[in-house]
């Protein structure tokens, strides 16, 4: 009986190829017409690649003309004003010497998967080598674009993927609730998408951009390949996969955004769909290849490993998977379009820029000269002390609630004025609690009188005041948020845990308690039931670090997974947005980005992958005119007037990181790492460096950056919409640019 | 007296031994190179600069994070420079103007000057201009004529050549009895002294450094370091006695150990580094011309225990600890280390005070897949990479470049003169705690001690917080000399008083029986006749007994929270009163239980009850004395130790009597049974801990492996 089955469903399938593939015949023929006219003015394409014939037009705009190649889906997007082209297979990889192989076949190919095999190896193989050249792809054509189905035949998966032409944009679209996998014997994992769209050659002039950190610059033959290749997750790896070893320091992806910039033509490629399971390659030439290339790949199904009989000496590494594929149904970049002055990182970060004003509703909450001084207080921390020789969590005040309007009057005596205020750790309990759902005050701290004297004078005297509160870590449990139960589980259905590093060793650090992540649905209604308390407090705003930097996902049976949890973490934002009126994040993740009105530690350096050429701000020219945001704390830097530089150069607010009292007693707690945050040490440089730049940046305030250059090595220019331009010499001897000379570690401003 | 570096390196010699152990399995040694990190990115603390972890170690051996120290300036390659890729470079080395490169796969040597730029590529020719090709160059040094000394291991030859790369001379294998016959030459490493004499690291020498005179005749050995006697070989020594020679030969070898590498400094102290696992402090010595170390760790007679203080245990690789592969001395005098497991940089002062410790291993700017060489330029450091065949320039920032200045002062003794450097470092990192030496220093030769003090407690420098308090000792000496006076004879008077007062008791007392509770000052007082009056008489008072344990714990806390700071080795605020009571009542108990145990098998006379009432009398010299020498040691400084160790000597010996007489009168045994007995109950009390322990641990493996069970049927 089973037997008859297996036949019948083979019997399906072979009409159901059949059915599908027929269509590409009727493609080949209505457009055998164009190809013939096309040929003629495109003799640029290599002779033994893809015969020029094989490509039909299937879209067409006022800009720009899309092609598609019938016989392996390879595309070309032509610009109509010039002869700008954007491939998504280099033309005449097939003569580059050093690829072989799987990354010669990579070349060919739309698609590069990795799957699972029984024993739970993964494998990889590109869509031309597993569906094209077995016959399993097919072409249909749609409105201004195809969508192509890639049948991979052995491994039975099947990948149905759009690519259509928008106004200034080539959108790849993958159809995730379409993709089926019908071999038992294979998992897929993941699909990356154009691996070589636009690829750089060994001739060509240009680079990559990656959204590493502020931003950085991967130049093409850079002759660093033998470092590797660049590997980023988008916004983080997972937090939900705990991890047991953190060997590496790193910045994070922030933005999903990438793009290539080769002579005068660029791309911008945003992921528009499926960011949190997206991860970002890219590889310079040298070993592997003659090109430069940068492509997304997304997670379908993520895996973990996890050891069994740890600390034995059989240990052994097993590798699990998620129970069900990613639960998004779309993964879609779009590749935006820029040519000429825009075809730079500038014009990416404002194609970028324009992209999150049009389609995710960001407006300006920046008013012209505003140019605020951030200050970071922190209120207190539990520290375990001994009291009559019994070990006690004791509450140490940091910062009371009368010092933090001591600080901000003083600030205010001394001629800063625009001041905005961000509190932490100001709630009873300390920054290590529970779901802080009480919001209760700190007695220690000095209790209701105080906290309505502080919030008081901060709204008569126009502090921005922005109380954080964290609504993913758990320390410990309260009633409706239990550290295991409610805590969000890891693949193997455990909670997970987050534990904290030792600096030399990278173990993990018993000393102190590890945290425990609430699981998205309940940091919805904690979230909530937060927005409800708040309100009795005076304040305007609220600060919410922890949803805007973690995104993780919940691998429990009914969980969600990261591509889901952004859509609930932009439902909380909104929903917090509209009982307050300002809303500030840390270092946050891009999805924030639309609602925030005021973004601290705004990342001024990348991960420094020695892949990497420069970093460039990229960030901050996403942000600027739209968002107010700050640099990282100056006083947690090892170099002051690096980081007076650096605001002028990014158009940052000045941050610092402040406590009034007690510093020596954050040692032996997990905050030791606050070494400098003594207020009266900082008070005389926060007040003259912030008399020193805000005549500057007040200037510009509600200004985009329109350019960014490295004039020479160490200089670097900023220019404004308004023609301001600032240029920062960061050389330790002065420099002369544009015969004006710049005096070491200074400036020069004009156009003002 | 124990010192800091002995302190914090006990527990090291514990794992390294673990790794010895694990060797004699069989298990190949080059296993323990093999890189163990798991590159996982991930998000750290948001606040950090840079791509690796900023850090020290505090007095207790604990890394805490600090400001960043030296970040990544530039990283240059042969391809960076248009002088083609480089291929396995091996060494470097800074004259004073120019790097050199050996770039041994191509068989060259690349010059760049102080900025990194490139100056020169010189290729090795012989007299007959033929090239010189390299077969395994690992070693480069250029004198002060500009003559280049490359070692080559496999052509088992130094090449000297000139500054053009002309071949002057090779020193090859010497001739000479000193050598052990068979002696492997196989010259690694290379320098010369500013009188010309050569020094060589031969591959697999223990001997020290091959020394060789300006003529290259061969002089002897220099530096020879003798075996390290740890526990370990103790141990070892015992059992190759015991065991066959199959057996034996399985063991660790002990052989002098023998340098990785070394560098020398303009006044011709040579620094050396040695990787073994055997002795994990003093790694790192620096040796005058007669081959002495002369590197201390503050005191004369200590030393540093350098690289990663903090390690762990791993299954596969045993007790995983820093490699220690090269050091360069700078001209300031900083020492750095590079650490080949982690691809870390510590830089200490001449003190061994780790200042620094940056770098890792990743594929970022500053980290390194398999570093190999460093050297100093000025304050920058700079590290070569043989994988990846690039150098790394790292700068420092402005808060190193404060503690650097500091640092020189201090070592100057210009104490004053750093006090502002000093408080400006612990402004950009208050976890800094040589600046609280550095400070404490400068308000002590300001007649500041009270503030010193404060600085030295703050830093846990004992030394110099004892030397402070003895002027501020003196100090108020002087100040309050008259009401001293008083003291002094108030205390004179008072025993005499007393006395009279006592005789006159006495004289009461003396027909009538000893009290209940004046009998544990007798048996104190008389050990010999109290314990064995106590027993005929049944005067025993269980209250009393009862309340001398209950002392016994409170005097323990006393002494551990309040002896005198430079005796003090505890954390006082890490103080547990649970671990204070099982650790004093407790094993009053346990001693009490043992004792009744053994000596019900063995006769003993003695009941439970007497048992704990005679051995709590017996305690009671160590309950009263300890009080006043607690007091007392807060009046003293280290150089009165003596008086303080009399001290102790004389309350532990006064007790150990009394147990003695106790339980032999209790028991009524004679007195070689007693010390027996004694034994004995010793042994009772380990096998109790260690059926305890025993328990304890299969209580957590079963857990473990339900838990096992548990996430297999999960996951199946």
């Amino acid at each position: 009986m089973r037997m008859l089955w297996r036949h019948l469903s083979l019997v399906f399938l072979a009409i159901f190829i059949i059915f599908i593939a027929f269509p590409v015949n009727t493609l080949t023929e209505t457009n055998s017409a164009n190809n013939s006219t096309s040929s003629d003015d495109s003799s640029a394409i290599s002779k033994n690649t893809n015969a020029i014939d094989d490509f039909v037009k299937v879209a067409e705009n006022s800009g720009f003309v899309m092609k598609v190649n019938k016989k392996d889906a390879a595309f070309i997007v032509s610009s109509k004003n010039n002869n700008h082209e954007w491939t998504s297979t280099p033309a005449g990889y097939e003569e580059d010497k050093k690829a072989a192989g799987i990354v010669k076949m990579t070349m060919a190919s739309q698609l590069l998967i990795k799957y699972a095999d029984k024993s739970a190896n993964i494998n990889v193989t590109t869509s031309k080598v597993a569906s094209v050249n077995k016959g399993g792809m097919s072409i249909t054509e749609i409105e201004n674009g195809v969508r192509v189905n890639y049948k991979f035949t052995k491994e039975g998966f099947e990948i149905p993927v759009e690519y259509t032409l928008e106004n200034d944009s080539v959108k790849a679209d993958i159809l995730v609730d379409k993709i089926k996998e019908r071999n038992a014997k294979y998992l897929l994992c993941s699909i990356g998408l154009l691996p070589y769209m636009g690829a750089g050659g060994i001739e060509d002039e240009g680079y990559m951009f990656v959204p590493d950190g502020c931003g950085a610059i991967i130049n093409f033959n850079n002759n660093k390949s033998i470092y590797g290749d660049y590997q980023q997750y988008v916004y983080d790896r997972d937090a939900a996969i705990s991890i047991s070893v953190k060997g590496t320091v790193a910045k994070s992806a922030r933005m999903p955004v990438f793009g290539i910039k080769n002579g005068d033509k660029a791309f911008a490629a945003v992921i528009t769909s499926g960011a949190p399971r997206a991860i970002l390659n890219a590889s310079v030439s040298g070993l592997k290849s003659s090109y430069n290339n940068i492509y997304s790949e997304f997670i379908y199904r993520d895996n973990d490993s996890i050891s069994v009989k740890e600390k034995s000496w059989d240990s052994k590494q097993i590798r699990i998977f998620e129970n069900h594929p990613t639960q998004i149904s779309h993964y879609t970049v779009k590749y935006f379009i820029l040519e000429n002055d825009q075809a730079n990182y500038a014009g990416m970060a404002l194609r970028y820029q324009k992209y999150l004003a049009e389609e995710h509703g960001m407006q300006s909450s920046v008013e012209n000269d505003d140019y605020p001084f951030y200050v970071n207080l922190f209120g207190g921390v539990q520290r375990l002390e001994h009291v009559l020789g019994f070990p006690v969590k004791k509450e140490v005040p940091l910062t009371k609630y009368s010092d933090a309007t001591d600080i901000i009057k003083e600030l205010k005596e001394k001629g800063i004025d625009d001041l905005v205020l961000k509190y932490d750790a100001w709630m009873q309990g300390g920054p290590d609690n529970s779901i802080p759902v009480d919001l209760k005050l700190d007695k220690a701290l000095g209790g209701k009188s105080e906290f309505s004297k502080m919030t008081d004078y901060m709204s008569e005297n126009g502090v921005k005041t922005f109380l954080d509160v964290n609504v993913t870590d758990m320390y410990k449990s309260r009633w409706g948020y239990n550290r295991n139960f409610d805590a969000t589980k890891s693949i193997d259905k455990s909670p997970s845990i987050q534990y904290k590093f030792k600096l030399s060793t990278y173990q993990q650090n018993k000393e102190y308690d590890p945290l425990f992540l609430l699981k998205p649905n309940k940091v919805q209604s904690a979230a909530a039931e937060i927005g409800k308390k708040v309100e009795k407090y005076n304040i305007a705003g609220l600060s919410v670090t922890s949803i805007g930097q973690k995104i993780y996902s919940n691998f429990a049976v009914k969980g969600f997974d990261r591509g889901k949890v952004e859509q609930v973490w932009e439902d909380i934002i909104k929903k917090l947005k509209s009982k307050n009126k300002y809303i500030m994040f840390e270092e946050p993740n891009s999805y924030t980005i639309p609602y925030a009105t005021n973004i601290t530690s705004a990342p001024t350096e990348s991960s420094k992958f020695a892949i990497e050429d420069k970093e460039v701000p990229f960030y901050q020219m996403v942000l600027h005119g739209f968002v107010s945001y700050s640099l990282p704390p100056i006083n947690m830097s090892s170099d002051y007037r690096k980081c007076i530089l650096q605001a002028l150069e990014t158009g940052s607010s000045l941050n610092f990181l402040w406590v009034a009292e007690n510093i020596e007693k954050l040692q032996n707690t997990p905050y030791d790492y606050m070494y400098s945050v003594q207020y009266n040490d900082w008070m005389e440089d926060a007040v003259n460096s912030y008399k020193e730049v805000s005549g500057i940046l007040k200037s510009v305030a509600k200004q985009k950056i329109i350019a960014h250059e490295t004039i020479a090595e160490g200089v670097v220019r900023t220019t404004y919409e308004n023609g301001v331009k600032i240029t920062v010499n960061y050389n330790d001897q002065p420099v002369k640019a544009d015969n004006t000379v710049i005096e070491a570690k200074s400036y020069d401003v004009s156009g003002r | 007296m124990d010192t800091v570096a002995l302190q914090c390196g006990s527990n090291f010699v514990e794992e390294g031994e673990c790794v010895m152990r694990k060797f004699r399995l069989g298990k190949p040694k080059m296993f323990i190179f093999v890189v163990i990190l798991v590159i996982t990115l991930i998000q750290t603390v948001a606040l950090a600069e840079g791509p690796y972890n900023n850090y020290t170690y505090n007095f207790w051996g604990k890394s805490i994070p600090s400001a960043a120290n030296y970040l990544p300036e530039s990283v240059i390659s042969g391809s960076s420079l248009n002088v083609g890729e480089f291929k396995n470079p091996t060494d470097i080395f800074f004259d004073t103007k120019e790097l050199y490169l050996l770039d041994s796969g191509n068989s060259r040597i690349v010059t760049l000057d102080r900025s990194l730029k490139l100056v020169n590529i010189i290729e090795p020719v012989d007299q007959n201009h033929q090239k010189i090709t390299l077969q395994e160059a690992t070693g480069i040094f250029v004198d002060q004529s500009q003559n280049i000394y490359i070692a080559d291991k496999n052509a088992k030859a130094v090449y000297i050549c000139d500054e053009k790369g002309l071949l002057i001379s090779k020193i090859e294998k010497p001739k000479s009895d000193i050598l052990p016959a068979g002696f492997d030459y196989q010259p690694y490493k290379v320098l010369v002294d500013s009188a010309g004499m050569i020094y060589v690291i031969s591959k697999g020498s223990y001997s020290g450094a091959l020394q060789f005179d300006q003529k290259h005749r061969f002089v002897g050995f220099y530096g020879s370091e003798n075996v390290a006697v740890t526990a370990q070989l103790v141990r070892d020594m015992f059992w190759k006695k015991i065991m066959s020679k199959e057996q034996a030969s399985k063991m660790a070898r002990y052989v002098p150990v023998d340098y990785s590498n070394f560098d020398i400094d303009s006044e011709d102290f040579i620094y050396t580094c040695r990787n073994d696992v055997q002795s994990k402090i003093g790694q790192i010595r620096k040796l005058n011309p007669l081959g002495q170390n002369i590197l201390w760790f503050n005191e004369k007679g200590f030393s540093q225990m350098f690289g990663d203080q903090e390690s762990y245990w791993d299954f596969q690789l045993g007790s995983v600890e820093s490699i220690i592969i090269d050091v360069d001395v700078s001209d300031q005098g900083f020492i750095n280390i590079l650490d080949s497991r982690r691809g870390r940089i510590f830089q200490y002062d001449q003190n061994s005070n780790l200042l620094f410790a940056f770098g890792g291993k990743s594929n970022q700017q500053g980290c390194f897949k398999n570093p190999v060489a460093i050297e100093s330029i000025g304050e920058q450091v700079v590290v070569l990479d043989s994988s990846t065949a690039s150098l790394t320039i790292f700068h420092p920032t402005p808060f190193a470049q404060d503690v650097h200045k500091a640092d020189i002062l201090f070592y100057d003794g210009k104490y004053v003169e750093a006090l502002d450097l000093w408080k400006n470092v612990l402004k950009y990192d208050n976890n800094y705690e040589l600046a609280n030496v550095g400070i404490g220093k400068a308000y002590e030769k300001q007649g500041k001690f009270k503030e010193a003090l404060d600085y030295y407690k703050q830093a846990n420098d004992r030394l110099n917080y004892s030397n402070a308090f003895y002027q501020h000792r003196s100090d108020i000496l002087h100040k309050y000399f008259p009401a001293f006076m008083l003291g002094i004879i108030v205390l004179l008077i008072l025993p005499i008083i007393l006395g009279r007062y006592m005789r006159k008791y006495k004289k009461d007392d003396y027909s009538i029986d000893i009290g209940k509770f004046r009998y544990p000052f007798y048996t104190m007082l008389h050990p010999f006749k109290g314990f064995s009056a106590l027993k005929a008489e049944k005067k025993g008072s269980l209250l009393a007994a009862n309340i001398i344990v209950f002392l016994f714990f409170i005097v323990s806390i006393f002494i551990r929270q309040n002896t005198g700071f430079p005796f003090n080795y505890n954390i006082l605020e890490n103080f547990n009163i649970i671990y204070t009571a099982v650790s004093t009542i407790g094993l009053f108990v346990l001693w009490v239980v043992a004792n009744w145990a053994v000596s019900t098998m063995m006769d003993g006379e003695g009941k439970f009850k007497e048992i704990w009432i005679f051995s709590a009398y017996a305690i009671l010299p160590f309950v009263l004395l300890m009080i006043p020498v607690t007091v007392i040691s807060n009046c003293l400084t280290r150089d009165e130790a003596a008086f303080f160790q009399m001290a102790y000597f004389i309350t532990y010996a006064w007790t150990a009597i009394c147990i003695i007489m106790a339980v032999k009168e209790v028991h009524q045994y004679t007195l070689k049974r007693t010390i027996l007995i004694i034994l004995l109950t010793v042994v009772g009390i380990a096998l109790v801990v260690v059926i305890y322990s025993i328990v304890y641990s299969m209580f957590f493996q079963l857990i473990g492996f339900i838990s096992t069970i548990f996430n297999e049927i999960m996951l199946r």
